[in-house]
């Protein structure tokens, strides 16, 4: 019945007299309901898309909750490769940048030229391994972790820290950086790097 | 007079109407899009290292229980190459030549292009030998197969790069498989000391 309606309102005289010149040739009633399939407007079925999306969207939403730390990468920051097969932890992450040492993605202390800003250290003494402006940094977070842990005991300060460190960066650097977190009770370094490709 | 309200207008229509999910739709794709743009698909893994603890070598009664003296197994990266030493004394040089046995160190760099990009890696001749890194420090492992903790010190100048190497370098064995299969385990517990 509604095929029927469309069908009678879709056509015009055109098609109504063309139609009539071809029920002589062939079989009248094969090529109207030909011509009335190609006329009618099939709507998209977007249920079944939809389904679809929903079970990507779950997916995706799975894959990134599960992911601890958001680690972005930078331009200023190629980590090395490994063979490495252990997985990564929350913890407080640590960048050393070509050009800045930042903690939760805040910048603490510049680099230049490969050597810790002297800036940063107290005195301006080039010669500390100390870096203040760090320690500064880690301190208040530690004194976060263990307010939480008062109330939380299952979130005890365990001193982890996620250490990114670009691949060109010099082991001066690297023992400065690790010494102030050893003096901010950070004892335990996880450094994170890239999966080699197998 | 108030008319009758019209009895057709009032008439609901009991057939069952689609819900318009284009709009839902809509959403649903622009949130997929921005998943997929925000999640990185680099995998990323991790490398346990520990700060020296100074001072706390003593345990009370229970290293003097120990039988053997920790083997305190080092590595040194310096510009020249790794030299290995231990709790006894410093590893002899594997070069030839009196010098090189004396004076240089233990593992030195090497000129060969094969072994430069040996282990998936591209480096300038001369480099560092992590092949011959490798080989020793299994010769070592199989005379303390207890044994896991190293240290690992440098020069002021070493890059991250090669430190992380000696420590992929340090932790397995590609060249001999346990009975799972995988690469033979060997000094996992990283310290890292100060410079040199």
């Amino acid at each position: 019945m509604i095929d029927g309606e469309f069908y009678m309102e879709s056509t015009n005289e055109k098609n109504v007299i063309k139609s009539e010149s071809e029920e002589l040739k062939g079989p009248p009633q094969r090529k109207q309901r030909k011509k009335r399939l190609e006329e009618h407007d099939y709507p998209l079925n977007i249920t079944a898309m939809m389904d679809m999306m929903t079970i990507i969207l779950v997916y995706l939403l799975k894959n990134y909750s599960t992911d601890p730390t958001s680690i972005t990468p930078q331009n200023d920051l190629s980590m090395p490769f490994s063979t490495t097969r252990l997985k990564i932890e929350a913890a407080v992450p640590l960048a050393i940048s070509k050009n800045s040492i930042l903690v939760n993605d805040k910048e603490v202390c510049k680099i230049i030229n490969g050597k810790v800003d002297p800036n940063c250290k107290e005195g301006k003494n080039e010669e500390q391994y100390f870096i203040q402006t760090l320690y500064n940094a880690l301190d208040a977070e530690r004194q976060k972790q263990e307010e939480i842990a008062a109330y939380n005991p299952t979130q005890q300060f365990k001193g982890l820290v996620l250490v990114m460190g670009d691949k060109d960066t010099p082991f001066r650097v690297i023992s400065e950086v690790l010494y102030t977190a050893g003096q901010a009770q950070f004892g335990n370094f996880k450094f994170i790097v890239l999966k080699n490709p197998d | 007079m108030a008319r009758k309200p019209s009895k057709r207008s009032n008439i609901e229509n009991n057939d069952p109407k689609e819900l318009n999910l284009v709009p839902y739709l809509d959403i649903v794709v622009n949130v997929i899009m921005f998943l997929i743009y925000t999640t990185t698909v680099i995998q990323m893994g991790v490398i346990n290292v520990s700060a020296p603890k100074y001072g706390s070598g003593s345990a009370g009664s229970g290293s003097k229980q120990q039988e053997k003296p920790p083997l305190n197994l080092s590595v040194f990266i310096t510009d020249k190459g790794f030299t290995i030493a231990a709790t006894g004394g410093v590893l002899p040089g594997i070069g030839t030549g009196e010098e090189a046995k004396t004076k240089g160190p233990t593992i030195p760099k090497v000129n060969d292009p094969n072994k430069c990009s040996a282990m998936k890696r591209r480096e300038e001749a001369p480099c560092y030998d992590y092949v011959g890194l490798i080989k020793k420090l299994a010769e070592i492992k199989k005379i303390f197969p207890d044994e896991t903790k190293i240290n690992i010190s440098a020069e002021e100048n070493i890059r991250y790069e090669v430190l992380v190497n000696v420590m992929d370098a340090a932790r397995e064995n590609p060249f001999e498989r346990d009975e799972n299969n995988n690469p033979m385990q060997m000094f996992y517990d990283v310290v890292f000391a100060a410079g040199l």
